[in-house]
C-alpha cells in the first residue's frame, strides 16, 4: 500500500515536471524579429528549377540595386504550398509578399489577412494600368488584394508534321479570321487516323483503333470556359449567387466537347491532372495533332523538336479566349508595406524577369502590349521562342479578346462549388455516360446550396 | 552487428528464492524507465496537438481567423448535411476492404519465397523492395503515364497481348481498382516485416514437423502460420490504420476523380482544411476518423487474443 | 489480375528441395520481378532521355541518343550535395534515436510487467490514428513557440523520444516472440533489465531491428512534408526537397525529374541492398549452433 501511494507521488512529480516543460513551451521565448535599417522582407513562392533559377536572380539584382530592402527568396514546392502558407499564417509570421491559389487567397483576405493594395494602385500612373482581368478585387470591388504575377491566355498549339501529313491547312492565328466549329471539327477528323490509315472521315475509320488524334484539351475548367464565353454563355450571375452552367448556351459547348470524344472519335478522353499529361507532352508523343493549352507552353513547346505552330481558339459566336492569372499577394503583417510594394511590382515586371521572354510568363501591364520597344522586348527577347504567330495569338488576343474575368476569381467558396458540384459533373460529361444537359443540371443543383454571392 | 552472440544462460533456480515484492517493484520501475523517452516524446509533442484538434473539431476556425466555439455544429453538419462525407467513407471502405487482404496476402506469399538460402534471391528481395524506395512525387509521375489510356504503357503491353483499351485511374468503375494494384507495388516494407518474423522461428520445430511426416502445406498450416501471428497482428493493424488514411496517390494522380470515384477521406479532409480552410470541420472529419480507426484496431486487438500465440506467453 | 495467395506458398519449403522446386521459385520471382520493376525501368530509361523522346509513344525503351548529360544537369539544378550533407545531417542521428529509444521502449512494453503498460501502449499506438493534416499546424506552432522552426530539430528530436509508435510496435511484437524464460534464467543470473535487452533480446531480433533502422532510414531520406514545413532556408533543404523542385504548376522538366529520382533512389537501394542479408540472418545463426 505504502509503496504505491509512494510510487502515485512520484508520477505526480513527474507529471508536474513534464507540465512545467509543456509550459515552457507555450510560453518560452518567440522568434527575434531582425532589427535595423535594411527593411527584411520574406518572399515564398513555388516553380520549376527554371523558374526558381529565374526568380533567384531577379530578386539578387533586385536585393542589389534596392540597397535599403533587402529581400530573401523561400521556394516552396507546389504540392504542399498551401500547407506551407496555412502553419506560417496560423504561426503569425507569414512571408511578406507571395504567390497564393486564387482558392485561398480570397479567404485569407476575409480573414484580414492580406494587404489592400487599392491606394498603391490608385497612385499609379495611367499608362501603367494593367489589364482588367488581372486585378483581384475584394469587398465589392473597393479593395484589391493582389494582382497576377503574370497573365497568359488559353489557345491552340498544333502540330505541323501532322497537319502538312494529313494535307490540312494550318489553323489561322488571327482571332477574327479563326475556324469556326465545324470548320475546327472537320480538320480534327482528317487529322484523326486509325492504324489502317483511315481518316475519321473515312465510313472505314475504325474508332477503337485509334492512331493518333486530331486533337486534346485539359480537363481543367480553362479549357471549356473560354468557348463558353465565345457561345455567349455566363458560368454564374454577375451577383455570384446562381451558377448558369445548365443555360442552353453552356450546354451546347460542353455537349460539342463531349461529341469531339464520342460521335466524333478525333479526341482522347480528358485525363485530370495538374502536370500530366500537358499538351506539349501529348505532341511529344506525336500522336495528337492540335492541343488547347494555355500561353504558359510556350516555353515547353519551345524546347520541342517537333515543328510546331499556335493559333486562334475555334469559335462558336465570337471569338474569345481568357486571362489566366495566379495571384500574387502582400500579407498584411509586412513591416514594410512600401518596400513590398516596390519588390511586388519588380518580381512581375518584364524588365528583371526572364520568364517572359522565356515564353512562360506574359506581362501585366498594358502598355507591354501596345508600345512596340516595350512588346519587343519580351516577345522578341530571347530568339526561337515565340513564333511569329504570337503577336496575334499572344498580344492581339489578351488585348482585345479576353473575355471579363472568370467567375473562379470572384466568387465566394469557389473551391467547394468546382470541387463538389462541377468538377464531378464535368467528370461525367467526359465520361460519355451522361448528357450535358443532365451532368449540368446536376451541376447546378449540387451548387446552389453552395453559392454564397461574390468577393 | 549489434553485439555479442546470445548469452549463456544457467538453469533457473526457483521463483521463490526471491523476494517476490522487491522483484516486481524493481521490474515496474525498469519497465517505467524504458518507455519514459516514447512517453516523455508524446507528451511533449503529441498531445498538445492532438488536444488542440479535438478542440477545433467543436470550432469553426478557418486558419486565417480566431476559432469560435460552435458546439456541435460540425458534426451535425457532417452526419445530415453532407453527401460527400458518406461517400468517402464508402470509397475508403472499399479501399481497405480489398487492398488491405490483397497487400498482406501477397506480402506473404513472397517473403515465404524470399525466405531461403538460395544463390540470386538477395536480388529479388531488393527488387521486391525496390518500388516502395520512388519518392511519391516521381512515383506518381510514373505512374500517371503508365495509366494513361492512350499514350500509356500498361496499355501499350496489354494491347500487345490483345487485351481491350482499360481507362485505369480515368474511369469510375476501374480508378479503385487501379489504385489498389498501385499498391501493390508498395508492398516491399510488410514483406520485410514479414521476413523479419519467418526468421523467428526455430528449425527445429520444422524438422520435427519432417520426421512426423509432415506435408508442406501441414507444416505452413500448424507451423509457420501460428507462429507468424504475432507479425500478421502488426502487419493487420499497421495497414488498416494505413490503409483508411491513405492520401497522396489520390491526391497527386486523381484529385478525388472521376465524380469522386476516389474521394479517400483523408483526401476530402485536406481539401476542407487546406484548399477550402474550413479547418474546424477537417478536425471534426479526422476525429470521426479517429474513432472510427481506433474502434476497428480495437476489435482486432481484442480478437487476437484468441489467434495470436505469442512464444514468449501472455506477459 | 491474379492473386497471389498464401495456399499457393504451400509447394515450397524452408529449405532447398531439389531442382524442380528451385526452378520454381526462382520463375515465380523472376514473374513478380518483372511486374515489380516495371515503373523503375520507365524511370531509369527516361532518365536517360532527352524531354523529346521520354513520352512518344509506341513508348521506346532505348534511349536514343542516351543522354547522359540529365545526370550532371540534375546535379547542378539543385545544389546536390549539400542537400544530400543536410539529408544526412538529420538522417543519422534520426536512425540511431528511432532504433535505440523504439528498441527500448518495446522492451518495457513486452518484456516488463507493470500496472497501466498496456493502456500506455494503447494509447501511444492511437497516435497513429490521428491524420497528420489535423495535428500538422498545432505541432507546427508548438515547435514556432519554441523558436525552434527553420531548424533541423522538429526531425530529429522526436525520433530521440521513442522514435513512433509504429517502430515501437514492430519491435514489441518480436520480443514477445522470445521466450520468457530466457529472461527469467539471466535475472537470476544477476542481470539488470539493461543487461537483459543487450544480451537477450538484441541478438535474438536483429533482423526486426534491421527492419526498424531500414524504415527509418528510408524516412528520414523521403520525407517530404516534414522539412517543407519546418525549413525556410534553401541553404538547409534536404534531397526530398531538391526533388520536389523539379516540378512545377505550369512547366517541369521531366527528363531531369527522372535523373535526380535516380540519383536520390540508388543511394537507399544499395544501402537495402547491402543490409538485406541481416534480414535472414536467423538462418546462419541456428545453421551455426547445430
Amino acid at each position: 500500500m505504502n509503496c504505491r501511494l509512494q510510487q502515485r507521488r512520484r508520477t505526480l512529480l513527474t507529471h508536474l515536471c513534464l507540465l512545467a516543460c509543456l509550459g515552457f513551451c507555450a510560453f518560452g521565448p518567440g522568434r527575434l524579429q531582425a532589427a535595423g535599417d535594411t527593411a527584411e522582407l520574406r518572399f515564398t513562392y513555388w516553380g520549376s528549377p527554371f523558374e526558381k533559377q529565374a526568380i533567384e536572380k531577379a530578386v539578387a539584382s533586385f536585393n542589389a540595386s534596392h540597397p535599403s530592402i533587402h529581400v530573401t527568396g523561400q521556394h516552396t514546392a507546389y504540392a504542399a504550398y498551401a500547407e506551407k502558407i496555412a502553419a506560417l499564417v496560423a504561426a503569425g509570421s507569414p512571408p511578406d509578399v507571395a504567390y497564393l491559389d486564387y482558392a485561398q487567397a480570397f479567404p485569407y483576405a476575409a480573414n484580414g489577412k492580406i494587404f489592400d493594395l487599392a491606394s498603391f494602385y490608385a497612385r499609379q500612373p495611367p499608362d501603367e494600368s494593367l489589364l482588367e482581368s488581372t486585378y483581384y478585387r475584394f469587398d465589392g470591388g473597393k479593395k484589391v488584394i493582389g494582382t497576377g504575377l503574370a497573365t497568359g491566355v488559353v489557345l491552340m498549339y498544333y502540330n505541323k508534321d501532322l497537319f502538312d501529313r494529313a494535307g490540312v491547312a494550318y489553323p489561322p492565328a488571327a482571332a477574327d479570321q479563326a475556324w469556326t466549329w465545324d470548320k475546327f471539327v472537320d480538320a480534327a477528323k482528317k487529322l484523326t487516323r486509325d492504324r489502317n490509315g483511315n481518316n475519321a472521315t473515312n465510313s472505314k475509320f475504325d474508332p477503337d483503333k485509334v492512331d493518333s488524334y486530331g486533337l486534346s484539351f485539359p480537363q481543367s475548367w480553362w479549357g471549356y470556359m473560354s468557348f463558353i464565353y465565345s457561345n455567349d454563355g455566363q458560368i454564374a450571375s454577375e451577383d455570384g449567387t446562381r451558377l448558369l452552367l445548365n443555360q442552353p448556351a453552356d450546354v451546347q459547348v460542353l455537349q460539342a466537347l463531349q461529341d469531339l470524344i464520342y460521335v466524333h472519335h478525333v479526341c482522347p478522353k480528358p485525363t485530370q491532372s495538374q502536370n500530366l499529361p500537358a499538351s506539349d507532352i501529348l505532341m511529344q508523343t506525336g500522336k495528337v495533332a492540335m492541343g488547347i493549352d494555355g500561353m504558359w507552353k510556350v516555353l515547353d513547346y519551345s524546347k520541342l523538336h517537333q515543328r510546331w505552330g499556335m493559333a486562334a481558339l475555334p469559335i462558336f459566336k465570337k471569338p474569345v479566349t481568357i486571362v489566366i492569372s495566379t495571384p500574387k499577394v502582400i500579407f498584411a503583417g509586412t513591416k514594410y508595406p512600401e518596400q513590398a510594394f516596390e519588390f511586388y511590382r519588380y518580381i512581375s515586371d518584364p524588365k528583371q524577369v526572364e520568364l517572359f521572354k522565356e515564353g512562360l510568363w506574359a506581362p501585366l501591364e498594358k502598355r507591354y502590349y501596345t508600345d512596340p520597344a516595350l512588346l519587343a522586348s519580351w516577345l522578341q527577347g530571347k530568339a526561337g521562342v515565340y513564333p511569329a504567330e504570337a503577336r496575334d495569338v499572344v498580344v492581339d488576343y489578351t488585348l482585345n479578346h479576353a473575355a471579363p474575368q472568370p467567375p473562379v476569381y470572384w466568387l465566394k467558396n469557389i473551391q467547394q462549388i468546382m470541387d463538389e458540384a462541377v468538377t464531378p459533373a464535368v467528370d461525367l460529361i467526359w465520361s460519355g455516360k451522361t448528357s450535358a444537359q443532365d451532368a449540368l443540371n446536376q451541376a447546378v443543383r449540387k451548387a446552389t446550396p453552395l453559392m454564397q454571392g461574390r468577393w | 552487428m549489434f553485439g555479442e552472440q546470445v548469452m549463456r544462460v544457467s538453469q533457473p533456480a526457483t521463483a521463490a528464492s526471491i523476494p517476490r515484492n522487491r522483484h516486481r517493484r524493481r521490474e515496474a520501475w525498469w519497465g517505467m524507465a524504458c518507455v519514459a523517452p516514447a512517453v516523455i516524446g508524446f507528451l511533449l509533442w503529441q498531445l498538445g496537438p492532438i488536444a488542440g484538434s479535438l478542440f477545433l473539431a467543436f470550432t469553426d476556425w478557418s486558419i486565417a481567423g480566431t476559432p469560435h466555439w460552435v458546439g456541435l455544429q460540425n458534426f451535425h453538419r457532417m452526419f445530415t448535411a453532407d453527401d460527400l462525407f458518406y461517400k468517402s467513407l464508402s470509397v475508403t471502405g472499399i479501399y481497405t476492404l480489398a487492398s488491405v487482404p490483397l497487400s498482406m496476402g501477397a506480402a506473404f506469399f513472397l517473403a515465404l519465397l524470399l525466405n531461403r538460402k538460395m544463390p540470386g534471391l538477395t536480388l529479388f528481395r531488393t527488387i521486391f523492395f525496390l518500388p516502395s524506395v520512388i519518392p511519391v512525387i516521381a512515383g506518381s509521375v510514373v505512374w500517371l503515364w503508365l495509366f494513361n489510356p492512350d499514350f500509356g504503357l500498361l496499355n501499350a503491353l496489354l494491347g500487345s497481348l490483345g487485351v481491350p483499351k482499360l481507362q485505369w485511374i480515368y474511369d469510375e468503375s476501374t480508378v479503385l481498382p487501379s489504385l489498389i494494384l498501385m499498391n501493390l507495388w508498395g508492398i516491399g516494407p510488410m514483406m520485410v516485416i514479414f521476413l523479419a518474423g519467418l526468421q523467428g522461428i526455430p528449425r527445429e520445430l520444422y524438422e520435427a514437423a519432417a520426421i512426423d511426416g509432415g506435408r508442406t502445406i501441414h507444416k505452413l498450416w500448424h507451423i509457420t502460420i501460428p507462429l507468424m501471428t504475432p507479425t500478421i497482428l502488426f502487419n493487420l493493424i499497421l495497414s488498416i490504420i494505413d490503409t483508411l488514411q491513405v492520401f497522396t496517390q489520390p491526391y497527386v494522380m486523381t484529385q478525388g476523380g472521376p465524380n469522386n470515384a476516389s474521394l479517400l477521406y483523408v483526401l476530402y479532409l485536406y481539401r476542407k482544411a487546406f484548399q477550402e480552410l474550413q479547418m474546424g470541420y477537417a478536425s471534426a472529419l479526422a476525429w470521426v476518423l479517429f474513432v472510427i480507426v481506433a474502434l476497428v484496431s480495437f476489435l482486432v486487438l481484442r480478437s487476437s487474443r484468441r489467434w495470436v500465440h505469442y512464444g514468449g506467453g501472455e506477459v | 489480375m491474379k492473386t497471389p495467395t498464401v495456399n499457393a506458398a504451400a509447394p515450397f519449403t524452408r529449405r532447398f528441395a531439389g531442382w524442380p522446386h528451385a526452378v520454381g521459385i526462382y520463375l515465380l520471382c523472376a514473374g513478380g520481378a518483372c511486374f515489380m520493376l516495371l515503373p523503375f525501368a520507365w524511370l531509369a530509361r527516361s532518365s536517360l532521355m532527352g524531354i523529346n523522346q521520354i513520352f512518344r509513344f509506341p513508348p521506346e525503351w532505348i534511349p536514343d541518343p542516351v543522354q547522359w548529360q540529365n545526370f550532371p544537369d540534375a546535379l547542378t539544378t539543385v545544389p546536390f550535395l549539400l542537400y544530400l550533407k543536410n539529408t544526412l545531417f538529420i538522417l543519422l542521428p534520426s536512425v540511431a534515436g528511432t532504433v535505440a529509444t523504439s528498441a527500448l521502449a518495446a522492451f518495457g512494453f513486452s518484456r516488463l510487467r507493470w500496472r497501466g503498460r498496456d493502456l500506455t501502449f494503447n494509447v501511444l499506438l492511437a497516435t497513429l490514428m490521428l491524420p497528420y493534416a489535423i495535428t500538422l499546424i498545432p505541432t507546427f506552432l508548438l515547435w514556432a513557440r519554441l523558436g525552434l522552426t527553420n531548424t533541423a530539430w522538429p526531425l530529429v528530436l522526436p525520433r530521440w523520444f521513442g522514435g513512433g509508435a509504429f517502430y515501437i510496435f514492430l519491435l514489441r511484437q518480436f520480443f514477445r516472440t522470445i521466450p520468457r524464460e530466457q529472461d527469467e534464467a539471466a535475472t537470476l543470473d544477476g542481470a539488470n533489465p539493461l543487461e537483459i535487452l543487450w544480451h537477450v533480446i538484441v541478438p535474438q531480433s536483429k533482423p526486426a531491428l534491421v527492419a526498424v533502422a531500414i524504415f527509418s532510414a528510408l524516412n528520414a531520406w523521403n520525407d517530404f512534408l516534414g522539412p517543407l514545413i519546418y525549413l525556410n532556408d534553401s541553404s538547409k533543404f534536404t534531397l526530398a526537397l531538391g526533388l520536389a523542385e523539379f516540378t512545377g504548376l505550369y512547366s517541369s522538366q521531366w527528363h531531369l525529374l527522372m535523373a535526380a529520382t535516380i540519383l536520390v533512389v540508388l543511394p537507399v537501394v544499395a544501402l537495402f541492398f547491402m543490409t538485406q542479408r541481416y534480414l535472414i540472418q536467423g538462418l546462419t545463426l541456428t545453421g551455426k549452433q547445430r
